[in-house]
């Protein structure tokens, strides 16, 4: 019987250990930032992108406002937003940060080293760039709850769809951005008040060298062979790609496509759209050759 | 129950904070001093076991070993709940994931041997196939060219940090040759070493995790890189941030090891034949976790 009593209060010291709620709070008493904007002029704004749940009356639907800040460092911003309102700020939930080109590279590592320091930031948070961070925020429309999780779901479908993975995830933006050559972020704009992905800002030794669009952007994918494979669409052409593997040298670019569902001149065009990119961006990405080989080989 | 001691608290570090150049050469150096430390370690406590002499020698000896599982277990905890202070209840005292770690651990050293290898073995089951499964879904965050930056150091460039590594090399093998010389009737040695290595492979894919999604310069930089690269891991939509399964791990772990050392105490005061043993245990066991609060 006493077993039995204490096997009992080791089971709920246990359960009450990986609960996590002791310092809960209450919904209303936060505010869950689900996206952070960054921008410079003489300081860093930070624009904060946070919902409010609705409290305990099932009538109060969450909704989201832009808090800002300013300051001369990222930390010192969110200081000043902090002390500006009552509630705490949660960070837990952010899904993208967003960089407003206004920030210089030095002024965009602060941002990094700040995100290193914030614990409660996943590293899992989207780094994406636009012309101007508190703009976009304040003029866009969620579809969704948060605009943050808009940012998160247009990046996925967009790596579902189109297989382009933008590698923009804050570990690997922090990790290109301190030891590789090159490293891109997905830029940002509005449409109809709705932010949408337009194109990718591409960065070599931390200076901006190249936006490409969004079609320019899918090429870009396949020839540095990171695309994941999905429904292209090019002009009226269209084909599922299972697979790719592009293989660069002087004398020129070796590429199997694997499609299907294929159009007729699927190959045709696409050769043609990589060729135009290739020459278009030879020296500015620096590629061994705008020659490409192709072949198509029937998808699994 | 040797895989879990092995992991215990060590894997909460992997890689190694700030690690320099020859620290990594230094660590492996440790666990082969380790594995000769434990061989002779074994022997060594076997004698004791059976060592019929005057009380003073038994109790001077028997001291001294319960020293070694004290300090093994105050490192323990301390590392346990200043990890858990620092990520996971960081809005909360340190004093109260002391006391319920504390709690637990005096519940699991007082029970027998017997249910601590039961608990080991569902542990066991339950760690290594959370981290095999972890290690599959991460695969798709790996970088293979952050192995290149994997540089071991020589001999000659293990520094003074590394002091702390040989320092645990002999300590921890003599705490779990002291359990294991103790605790089980029937020697069973091939199990011991299997556990040890399944224990290393362990500690290796943590560190490998985390070197591959980050690099080692990066998850060096880190104060707990494990879960950090757990935490980037998604299947699908539904499942993300899984760095609950990490901080479960070493909480299981770090209570196993902890209750071995318990154990082992209790198995020393048996040998030296003390009056008022479960006393004498449970002051040496508050002991310890006061001591991991004030260091």
């Amino acid at each position: 019987m006493k077993n039995k009593v204490l096997s009992v209060v080791l089971a709920v010291v246990i359960m009450a250990a990986f609960c996590g709620c002791s310092g809960y709070r209450e919904p209303d008493s936060s505010y869950i930032v689900t996206a952070l904007g960054f921008d410079a002029d003489d300081e860093i704004t930070v624009s904060a992108e946070v919902v409010t749940a609705g409290g305990s009356e099932r009538s109060n639907e969450p909704y989201s406002e832009i808090l800002t800040g300013r300051g001369d460092t990222p930390e010192d911003a969110v200081f000043s937003l902090n002390s500006q309102i009552s509630k705490i700020l949660m960070f837990d939930h952010c899904t993208a940060v967003i960089v407003g080109k206004t920030l210089s590279q030095d002024r965009f590592e602060d941002v990094i080293e700040y995100g290193l320091k914030l614990k409660e930031l996943n590293f899992s948070v989207y780094m994406t760039v636009c012309d101007n961070a508190a703009d976009l925020l304040n003029n866009s429309k969620s579809i969704s709850v948060a605009r943050g999780f808009d940012i998160a779901s247009n990046i996925r479908e967009t790596k579902k769809d189109t297989g382009i993975d933008y590698e923009n995830r804050f570990f690997e933006t922090f990790e290109a951005y301190k030891s590789k050559e090159y490293y891109s972020m997905p830029f940002l704009t509005l449409n109809d008040k709705r932010i949408i992905i337009k194109g990718e800002q591409i960065y070599k030794n931390k200076k901006e060298i190249a936006t490409l669009s969004n079609e320019e952007s899918l090429m870009y994918s396949f020839v540095k062979n990171n695309n994941r494979g999905g429904k292209i669409y090019l002009e009226q052409e269209y084909a599922q790609v299972t697979q790719s593997r592009f293989k660069m040298s002087e004398s020129g670019i070796k590429a199997t496509l694997y499609i299907k569902n294929n159009s007729k001149d699927f190959a045709f065009v696409f050769k043609q759209k990589t060729e135009n990119f290739l020459s278009k961006y030879k020296d500015v990405l620096n590629f061994k050759s705008d020659k490409l080989e192709l072949a198509v080989k029937d998808g699994v | 129950m040797a895989a879990l001691f092995l992991f215990g608290n060590i894997a909460l570090f992997i890689p190694y904070n700030n690690a320099v150049e020859g620290e990594y050469t230094a660590i492996i150096i440790a666990f082969l001093i380790g594995a000769l430390v434990y061989c002779l370690a074994k022997f060594g406590i076997d004698k004791y076991e059976n060592l019929k002499t005057k009380k003073i020698i038994i109790y001077g000896i028997g001291a001294v070993l319960i020293g070694f599982c004290m300090l093994v277990s105050v490192v323990t905890i301390k590392h346990f709940t200043d990890y858990v202070s620092a990520d996971v209840l960081s809005r909360n005292r340190k004093i109260f994931s002391l006391i319920g770690f504390g709690g637990v651990y005096l519940f699991a050293a007082n029970k027998e041997k017997e249910a601590t290898a039961k608990f080991s073995g569902v542990v066991f089951v339950f760690s290594v196939v959370s981290m095999l499964l972890l290690l599959l879904a991460s695969l798709g965050n790996f970088e293979p060219s952050h192995l290149k930056t994997l540089v071991m150091g020589d001999v000659g460039e293990i520094g003074k940090r590394s002091v702390k590594y040989l320092f645990y090399a002999f300590l921890f093998p003599v705490v779990f040759g002291i359990f294991s010389a103790f605790s089980f009737k029937e020697k069973n040695t091939k199990s011991e070493v299997l556990g040890l290595i399944i224990g290393f492979f362990m500690l290796s894919v943590c560190f490998f995790s985390a070197t591959l999604t980050f690099s080692l310069s990066e998850a060096s930089g880190m104060e707990h890189a494990y879960p950090m690269s757990i935490s980037v891991v998604s299947v699908g939509e539904l499942f993300t941030r899984m760095d609950g399964f990490a901080y479960f791990i070493f909480f299981l772990s770090a209570l196993v090891k902890a209750a071995i050392c318990g154990l082992s105490i209790k198995a020393i005061l048996e040998k030296m034949n003390v009056k008022r043993k479960k006393a004498i245990l449970n002051f040496l066991l508050c002991l310890s976790v006061a001591i991991a609060y004030f260091i």
